[in-house]
């Protein structure tokens, strides 16, 4: 029990420092690419967080609205870091509806992503969310089609009943689907039309500054790392079975590191799309997976 | 705040205050992977609340005055500024023209008039100024090299041969 208690609590910190270390081995990756060196370490990123919290916020007409608004978005990804396994069923993922839960806080950050970006009047932030709304639609709507052929196949609804899951092509097309949500919603290019940074001076993030920005950008990474994580648990946990505790959590966290490398390096091949043709491309592209995931359900393969 | 916080990581914003634009290719020239300002945590931010410094090109014309005033206002504390170019630093060729404030130094007067302190700013001059000396403009901004030149004024005797 006590065992259970701290290894959920030392995996949550490592969860919580992991993301933005992540970000700085991007950042490296992305420079090595481009044939140059890079940011100074990896820890990049921390210290432009740690700047952002230094210094001045700058409060707006809507800045108190933005305020509650970025602490809600800030604790709800926390709370789905909670239900998340890292190789390791912890207290909270253990419960008998985690994995529907969990689906619920990560639906809800979506939401609460958009509310944030709502909340400041600036004409560039509106436009940037009509643009997250119209990709949103069609995300979520299969993110849930997904979710729901996953829980079907399980089982069940806790992240208990993936490891006595077997693989077959029914279970590699439904985790292609959600792999996709996972690379679509973290706003990756060709899908970040509503950051779009130079188009849109930054979109709905313009009107954030200082700690308000800092705690937003961490949030959003944090995210990342929880989508990423959701799809290394999809991949690892049936295959896991009676292993080691450590090589497990171990294999946990080289899976998440291999998938943010992957996600980084295909995000570099990319350029940004149009924002008309972003919903399409992703609406057949989704269309034609769920379509196979039917015929080789009814095929039972 | 500390300012070793900044000194790792330093987020820019592009002003242009109505300058000919060849200072604005030579700041895009040095964000290029060629000089790769990434190397010491520079990165460009395209919204000013994002920002810690201000690369400000451009003589400051009575048109831009406004937004240039607003633009500066809305960068939160510390906030430092890099007058790049010899029109931002004195006005350049446009110095006393009807159009123009007239670089920075009259611009500061302005903006005190307005309550908006800027707690650096260092000018890097040329027509236009070259990428290498905006890369080190920020790090002297930052303290990461140290001035050379000092404030102090030599007076050279007479029958000196220097």
């Amino acid at each position: 029990m006590w065992l259970d208690i701290s290894l959920t609590i030392i995996l949550l910190l490592i969860m919580l420092i992991l993301p933005p270390v992540l970000d700085g081995i991007e950042r490296k990756i992305r420079a090595k690419i481009h044939s140059r060196i890079g940011p100074p370490s990896i820890m990049q990123t921390w210290y432009d967080i740690r700047k952002l919290f230094a210094k001045e916020l700058v409060v707006t007409d809507t800045g108190y609205i933005m305020f509650f608004i970025a602490i809600t978005l800030f604790s709800m990804t926390i709370l789905a870091l909670f239900l998340l396994p890292t190789g390791f069923m912890n207290i909270f993922s253990r419960d008998n509806i985690s994995l529907l839960l969990f689906s619920i806080f990560i639906l809800a950050i979506q939401l609460i992503w958009m509310l944030l970006s709502v909340a400041p009047s600036n004409p560039y932030s509106t436009i940037g969310v009509f643009r997250e709304a119209l990709l949103g639609m069609v995300n979520e709507l299969f993110f849930m089609l997904g979710l729901f052929a996953l829980l079907v196949y399980v089982n069940g609804l806790s992240f208990t009943h993936l490891i006595s899951t077997s693989y077959s092509i029914t279970y590699v097309l439904i985790l292609l689907l959600l792999a996709s949500y996972a690379y679509v919603s973290s706003g990756r290019i060709p899908f970040d039309i509503a950051e779009a940074e130079p188009e849109l001076a930054s979109g709905i993030l313009i009107e954030f500054s200082g700690p308000l920005l800092g705690m937003v950008l961490y949030s959003n990474l944090v995210k990342r790392a929880i989508l990423y994580g959701f799809v290394a648990n999809l991949i690892i946990l049936p295959l896991l079975g009676e292993l080691n505790l450590l090589l497990k959590i171990l294999l946990f966290f080289i899976s998440l590191l291999i998938i943010w490398i992957i996600y980084s390096v295909t995000s570099i091949i990319f350029a940004r799309t149009r924002v008309d043709l972003a919903p399409k491309t992703l609406f057949f592209f989704y269309l034609l997976v769920t379509i196979l995931i039917t015929i080789t359900w009814l095929l039972r393969v | 705040m500390k300012d070793n916080h900044l000194k790792k990581s330093i987020w820019v914003f592009h002003l242009n205050t109505g300058s000919c634009n060849g200072c604005d290719i030579e700041i895009l020239d040095a964000l290029t992977p060629y000089f790769d300002v990434e190397r010491f945590g520079i990165k460009l931010v395209a919204s000013p609340r994002h920002a810690d410094v201000v690369l400000l090109t451009g003589p400051i014309t009575v048109k831009t005055l406004p937004m240039v005033i607003n633009a500066l206002k809305a960068v939160p504390r510390p906030r430092y500024v890099l007058a790049i170019g010899a029109c931002a630093v004195g006005g350049g060729i446009w110095y006393d023209t009807y159009s123009v404030i007239g670089g920075v130094k009259e611009f500061k007067k302005i903006l005190e008039e307005h309550g908006v302190e800027i707690d650096k700013i260092v000018y890097v001059p040329g027509c236009p100024a070259r990428p290498e000396a905006i890369i080190y403009g920020v790090a002297l901004l930052l303290g990461l090299v140290k001035e050379k030149v000092s404030k102090e004024v030599v007076i050279i005797g007479e029958g000196s041969h220097h």
